[in-house]
């Protein structure tokens, strides 16, 4: 009776590797959604949707003045000013929903990662390819100085990475190597 | 402590910096003692971007190889009005900023130009910029060297050379208010090429590749010879101004 169960050896080994096989899928399948999980909560954790909605100004180029132009946005009214800042930089990056605006950053321009400390510096980790030029640069970080600094007292100095990374410049122009505020435009 | 060690650091910076300044109101040194009897003023033009960095790129034109095209022309209008002409980069290579800025310290033109074409988001930008970088820095004077030696922190270098840098500027926008083009002066901006710059310096975004009439301009040989003779025509006014010779 026992011998009928018994495996052949090669059979066996056939046997474990398509275990492993599964369970290596499994796994994988697994650390996918813990990641996607975990980008889930990241996002939510700005606001729970519960939180009363205020207006803030959000910055974008102007399609009739080379200076920038703005638009009444709400927001959740968090309870943390880097969760508000999040959003409002959010609402930045997918540009204006009115007439007379055009965005401030190319499109596929996403937020990485913002926080803000004690000292006033809004830490603001962007990812996108910059067409550049001195006024497209000009443009696009005066509309998000302007947007953190006007609306949030919390932000007083901004200081823009790329990817993580402390970057010279957008595009070979407008100078990061410092934090910026109103007195950099 | 921390005060000392921020001093250290300004004093390991002039050292890398290695360079004397003129005192307030001077005229930049001759290269040599022939020059000396008639000084010919250096102009050192510094066409942006290059190598891998093309700059603004729209439908197969890019702002590196315009900017490298619009510094020659320059070049050669200057020096056929009497000055000499240095470039940070004369071919499609790429140099890095701190070399241009190095360069520039090292040969201490009267003034450097940098050129470049702009983009924007907006149709409603158009024409040229003319920028210049703040007055912001403090020289500290080594003791016992009098005047002659300073220290400069690398990013507030320019803050000694603001006021001429203003004048230049200045000099470049009246050159290029002619015609149906606005008054538009000049435009106080920390920007990347100024950065641990010593000399007079401006930067001139030649127009807008994002607009399709000025890349149609840019992209018209005989519409950047026409540039280049309105930007020579405004180094000169600025040499003038400064009691260089050369610039007729």
């Amino acid at each position: 009776m026992l011998k009928a169960f018994r495996l052949h050896p090669w059979r066996g080994a056939a046997l474990l590797l398509a275990l492993l096989a599964l369970l290596a899928l499994a796994a994988h399948r697994l650390h996918r959604g813990h990641g996607l999980e975990a980008r889930k909560t990241a996002a939510s954790d700005l606001y729970t949707g519960r939180e009363p909605k205020g207006d803030i100004s959000v910055y974008f180029a102007s399609a009739t003045s080379p200076m920038p132009g703005r638009e009444a946005r709400a927001i959740y009214l968090t309870d943390s000013p880097a969760a508000r800042a999040h959003q409002a930089v959010q609402a930045l990056l997918q540009g204006p929903k009115g007439k007379g605006l055009l965005p401030a950053f190319p499109e596929g321009a996403s937020l990485l990662g913002l926080f803000i400390d004690k000292q006033g510096l809004c830490v603001v980790d962007l990812s996108l390819k910059h067409p550049g030029g001195t006024t497209g640069e000009y443009v696009s970080l005066y509309c998000l100085v302007h947007t953190l600094v006007d609306n949030f007292p919390e932000a007083q100095r901004v200081q823009v990475l790329l990817d993580g990374q402390r970057v010279d410049t957008l595009a070979g122009h407008f100078d990061l190597s410092q934090p910026l505020d109103r007195s950099s435009f | 402590m921390r005060l000392r060690l921020q001093l250290a650091a300004l004093a390991l910076a002039a050292l890398l910096l290695c360079r004397s300044l003129p005192a307030e109101g001077a005229q930049p040194a001759p290269a040599s003692p022939s020059a000396q009897a008639q000084p010919q003023a250096l102009v050192l033009l510094d066409p942006g971007h290059g190598g891998d960095d093309l700059g603004v790129r729209v439908g197969g034109t890019d702002e590196a190889s315009l900017a490298l095209d619009l510094a020659q022309r320059l070049g050669a209008a200057l020096a056929a009005g009497g000055c000499q002409v240095a470039y940070t980069r004369d071919s499609a290579s790429g140099v890095s900023q701190e070399a241009r800025a190095r360069l520039a310290n090292r040969l201490r033109p009267a003034c450097m130009v940098s050129l470049h074409y702009n983009y924007s988001f907006s149709p409603a930008a158009r024409g040229w910029r003319v920028f210049v970088p703040p007055a912001q820095g403090r020289a500290v004077a080594l003791p016992g060297q009098g005047e002659n030696l300073v220290l400069l922190a690398w990013d507030q270098a320019q803050g000694q050379a603001a006021a001429l840098s203003h004048d230049l500027g200045a000099a470049l926008a009246a050159a290029l208010e002619t015609g149906a083009s606005a008054k538009r002066g000049v435009q106080v901006l920390r920007l990347a090429p100024f950065r641990g710059v010593t000399v007079p310096v401006a930067l001139v975004e030649a127009g807008f590749l994002s607009q399709p009439d000025e890349l149609k301009q840019a992209r018209d040989q005989a519409a950047r010879q026409a540039l280049a003779l309105r930007l020579a025509a405004g180094v000169q006014a600025y040499l003038r101004g400064r009691g260089f010779p050369g610039g007729r």
